[in-house]
């Protein structure tokens, strides 16, 4: 009988370890710091189907976490001291998205939103896409909109 | 005398360009800002390939717009959760990007662009893009998207 619980009470112990050890290890991914994020072209795409473009410049991003509030922030100094671009954020097990809308002092210049998606690869490097979303008519997309894509790899800045 | 009255009457025509200027300059650049408290209806599939729309109720509550020419919002759904969001505001057209609430198994999440006009204490004519999680190359967004309007009133 006391082999029978012992057996019992260490499974328990094993794969209660273990479980508790998977869910800290997912909930262990975040964003929240700075991370400096560098893009580049997908298939060779510099501009969008209407030529619009980013760039493929490195960007500095701070995320924060208040509460249950994500926020971002784009450090923008090149620009201004501040050009400050937001957004916000989430994670989910290994993968995140995060959404900004983009700074764009020329009304006549087409604006417009981009979201990041990607996944960790571990807790200071980060890879995935961005979408652009210009406010500019397509028909030829589901959305209507003029759309581009890159793609960036990310890395926390130390003590960030 | 007739320089006294020659610059009274260059005060007064200064005076009228200024006030025409002060009344004037306010109607180019018009439109109110989005900032404040707001009832907001958005109406999206349930899911990327549902064909059934779902309905969400929030309440948008918008500071002012910063020094970058975009701000930050909440949003709080009929559940009680608040998430955070960020806007931009070109003279009557408004963008709004959030992340909906994901937490619960039974979401599907997604990011969501709303674009409109702003008339008065309404917001008209929006646009929902709807991006969620699901990769599809043959989407030029890489992600699967839908479509979705919405529909906005200041005040709770």
């Amino acid at each position: 009988m006391l082999r029978v619980v012992a057996f019992v009470a260490g499974v328990v112990l094993i794969f209660g370890a273990s479980i508790g050890r998977k869910a800290v290890a997912q909930s262990d991914f975040t964003l929240a710091g700075e991370w400096i994020l560098s893009f580049s072209p997908i298939n060779g795409q510099l501009t969008s189907k209407f030529g619009n473009t980013l760039g493929f410049a490195d960007r500095d991003i701070t995320f924060n976490q208040d509460s249950s509030l994500f926020t971002a922030i784009v450090d923008r100094e090149d620009l201004g001291p501040s050009v400050k671009p937001l957004g916000d954020w989430r994670v989910s097990g290994d993968n995140f998205s995060a959404t900004f809308e983009l700074w764009c002092p020329d009304p006549a210049s087409v604006c417009g939103t981009v979201t990041l998606r990607g996944s960790f690869v571990n807790n200071t490097k980060i890879n995935g896409t961005a979408t652009v979303f210009f406010e500019q008519d397509d028909p030829t997309t589901p959305t209507g909109l003029d759309t581009w894509t890159m793609q960036f790899t990310g890395r926390q800045v130390a003590g960030g | 005398m007739s320089s006294a009255l020659s610059l009274k009457r260059k005060a007064q025509v200064a005076l009228l360009v200024v006030t025409s200027l002060g009344l004037f300059v306010p109607r180019v650049w018009a439109a109110n800002p989005l900032d404040g408290v707001w009832s907001v209806n958005i109406t999206i599939p349930q899911s990327p390939n549902s064909t059934l729309n779902q309905t969400l109720s929030v309440t948008m509550n918008v500071s002012p717009l910063g020094d970058s020419l975009v701000g930050r919002m909440t949003i709080t759904d009929s559940q009680n959760r608040t998430v955070g969001g960020v806007w931009r505001q070109v003279g009557k057209r408004i963008s709004i990007t959030y992340e909906l609430p994901c937490g619960d198994p039974s979401d599907t999440c997604a990011t969501l662009v709303m674009l409109a006009k702003l008339k008065g204490d309404r917001l008209k004519a929006g646009q929902v893009i709807v991006m969620w999680d699901v990769p599809n190359d043959k989407d030029p967004a890489l992600y699967q998207t839908s479509n979705g309007f919405f529909t906005g009133t200041r005040g709770q």
